[in-house]
């Protein structure tokens, strides 16, 4: 079970440590490497909660690594890669999800039931089944809220940098998309 | 699961989970800008096709090109030793299984584009199975290069040796000053590697004291337990201990000298109980007769004659151990691993290369897998860890490639390549 869906703080702590000398020393290869490796599990976990595929999730988190290589030299504050790379992968899903790959990304795939009685089998995979279901049935801004906020377990104000919009809106997003989710979960019921 | 938000929260868990740590691909970062956007399947497949001839084309020129290469060779002391001239040999392939019969974890020292480096830029913590970076470290300043690495029975504690500039090849005196530099002292650090998180954290070893230019050190090995250092100093072994700094010495007081011309991999071997260390020991006469002696380090320090000689070439049939390769003893004690080599006499002077097993108690051969033959002087096969009886064993090996070594495991002589090891003369399990 890995524990940390986020994966990256302490990770990414010990990775600069790990280099002494920290960013100024490495170049733009290593850094965003060093950081793809600290974070990229979670960030195709990220996806892949947005998209439901995960080659589609793979491909975008490759490509907002390769972005934010090309654009390295560009980054006032290297401590903010992780936001401007965590922005990228949203990014990049809500262009899979416009162009039409919404339909095919959005089927459910590849789940295994964890070993347990039939019964309990049947059950965790309905509920989790219906809960994803309702979640991507939610507009784009409250479905990308509701993921920051309960799996990444980001504050607003970190969800807000990262989506682009004011933590109110945050907040808001998250409010209305709990309320819409709680009706759809009760009328599938 | 009783409030909307925690059943939310393990249905995205649940889902996140269905990507393993394992499955993360690796990051290219040189790859083109596609067109075709992510996720895409349609446009991928359309490109794939347009691709398809282009690519084919390009194997036809690559082909060509290695046959160019290759039949370039021919023309030096190399010509014969390439596939035309009749290489052959090697173990029968063996399945992925085998990986998993190694540590899971092991340390390289990797540099740019500065081949003449004995040693590396940084270390990387790769996984054996998969050859994912795990960790990467860089010497701290002042220091410029690690220069040896050798690692704990444990998987997670390696020693790293570390120079302030790099150490040149012979040969190499026409390099830029700050990478001609080999006159500075030699420190080490211990580099420790928790698998869980992937990290990995440096501390230096002031108990290990400073190794001066002078010494010559051409080796070290750690300890099974981590808590010892064995350093060959050319004329001269010490074994530290890491924890008081205390440290013995032997010393050998004849000809010739102790270890070998940085191999690939470690030129000292423990036996799993901490207590014997193998060493090669060459005669330095104009035959270079190599020996392996075995040296019991709970003794008193002293001389390197009171070591056991365990294994001398040339044995029968010419086998002999040449250029800059291993020999390790297998944990329990048992055998002594080693490349070694047949050449014939006569033009074109065929090459033969095994991974033999010798009986630490008589010296004579036990078994030899892993042959290749070539028409001509071939390159090395090399050994870089056994497991404790000696019945799996990573080697480096001939194949593959035109030029150079792939290293694999070799069990029941089964060859499986380790994958994508990076370029590097230093490698440590």
């Amino acid at each position: 079970m890995e524990s940390n869906p986020r994966g990256s703080a302490a990770a990414f702590a010990m990775a600069e440590h790990a280099a002494p000398g920290g960013y100024d020393a490495v170049c733009a290869e290593e850094a965003v490497t060093r950081l793809y490796e600290a974070h990229a599990l979670g960030l195709i976990r990220l996806a892949h909660i947005m998209l439901g595929d995960r080659s589609s999730a793979e491909d975008v988190v490759q490509e907002a690594f390769c972005g934010l290589y090309r654009r390295w030299s560009h980054l006032a504050d290297p401590a903010s890669a992780v936001h401007y790379v965590r922005s990228s992968v949203l990014n990049g899903c809500r262009s899979v999800l416009r162009r039409g790959n919404a339909r095919r990304a959005l089927a459910l795939t590849g789940y295994q039931p964890p070993e347990s009685s039939a019964e309990s089998v049947a059950l965790t995979g309905e509920e989790r089944r219906e809960v994803t279901r309702a979640l991507r049935r939610l507009p784009q801004r409250q479905r990308e809220a509701l993921v920051l906020r309960f799996y990444l377990d980001l504050s607003a104000e970190d969800a807000a940098t990262t989506m682009g919009i004011s933590p109110s809106s945050v907040r808001s997003a998250i409010t209305r998309g709990l309320a819409s989710l709680g009706r759809m979960l009760q009328e599938s019921s | 699961m009783n409030t909307l938000e925690d059943r939310l929260t393990a249905a995205l868990r649940e889902t996140g989970e269905e990507i393993s740590r394992d499955s993360v691909p690796p990051l290219v970062l040189d790859r083109p800008r596609r067109r075709a956007r992510a996720g895409d399947g349609a446009s991928r497949r359309r490109w794939m096709t347009r691709l398809t001839p282009l690519a084919a084309a390009a194997a036809v020129a690559a082909v060509v090109t290695a046959s160019l290469a290759i039949s370039g060779t021919f023309h030096g002391r190399l010509r014969a030793a390439g596939p035309a001239a009749g290489r052959s040999g090697g173990a029968p392939a063996g399945g992925p299984g085998a990986l998993r019969q190694v540590p899971p974890y092991y340390v390289s020292l990797t540099s740019g584009s500065n081949a003449y480096i004995l040693g590396g830029q940084r270390a990387e913590v790769r996984a054996t199975t998969t050859g994912a970076v795990l960790a990467t470290i860089r010497p701290p300043r002042p220091f410029g290069a690690f220069t040896w690495v050798s690692g704990a029975s444990d998987d997670r504690t390696f020693i790293l040796a570390a120079q302030r500039y790099w150490p040149v090849a012979p040969g190499n005196q026409g390099a830029k000053a700050t990478i001609r530099d080999n006159g500075t002292p030699t420190v080490f650090f211990r580099l420790s590697f928790t698998a869980s998180t992937r990290t990995a954290r440096l501390t230096e070893l002031a108990t290990a004291g400073q190794v001066k230019p002078s010494q010559q050190l051409a080796g070290m090995a750690l300890s099974p337990d981590g808590t010892r250092l064995a350093l060959d100093l050319r004329r001269s072994i010490q074994v530290v201990n890491l924890a008081s700094g205390t440290r013995r010495t032997w010393r050998w007081p004849g000809g010739g000298w102790v270890g070998n011309f940085k191999p690939y991999g470690q030129v000292l071997s423990w036996t799993a109980d901490g207590r014997m260390l193998a060493f090669q020991q060459w005669s330095g006469k104009f035959d270079n007769t190599p020996h392996v002696r075995v040296l019991d380090t709970t003794a008193p320090g002293g001389s390197l004659l009171a070591s056991k000689l365990a294994v001398t070439w040339p044995q029968s049939g010419a086998q002999t151990l040449d250029g800059p390769v291993n020999t390790l003893i297998a944990p329990d004690g048992s055998k002594i691993v080693a490349p070694t080599m047949t050449q014939a006499r006569k033009a074109p002077y065929p090459t033969a290369l095994q991974i033999t097993e010798f009986s630490a108690r008589t010296g004579k051969i036990v078994r030899s897998l892993d042959p290749f033959r070539f028409g001509g002087p071939g390159p090395y096969q090399n050994v870089l860890w056994t497991s404790p009886s000696g019945a799996t064993v990573i080697v480096s090996d001939p194949r593959g490639k035109a030029q150079g070594t792939v290293p694999g495991v070799l069990s029941g002589n089964r060859f499986t390549a380790l994958p994508r090891v990076p370029q590097t003369n230093q490698i440590a399990w």
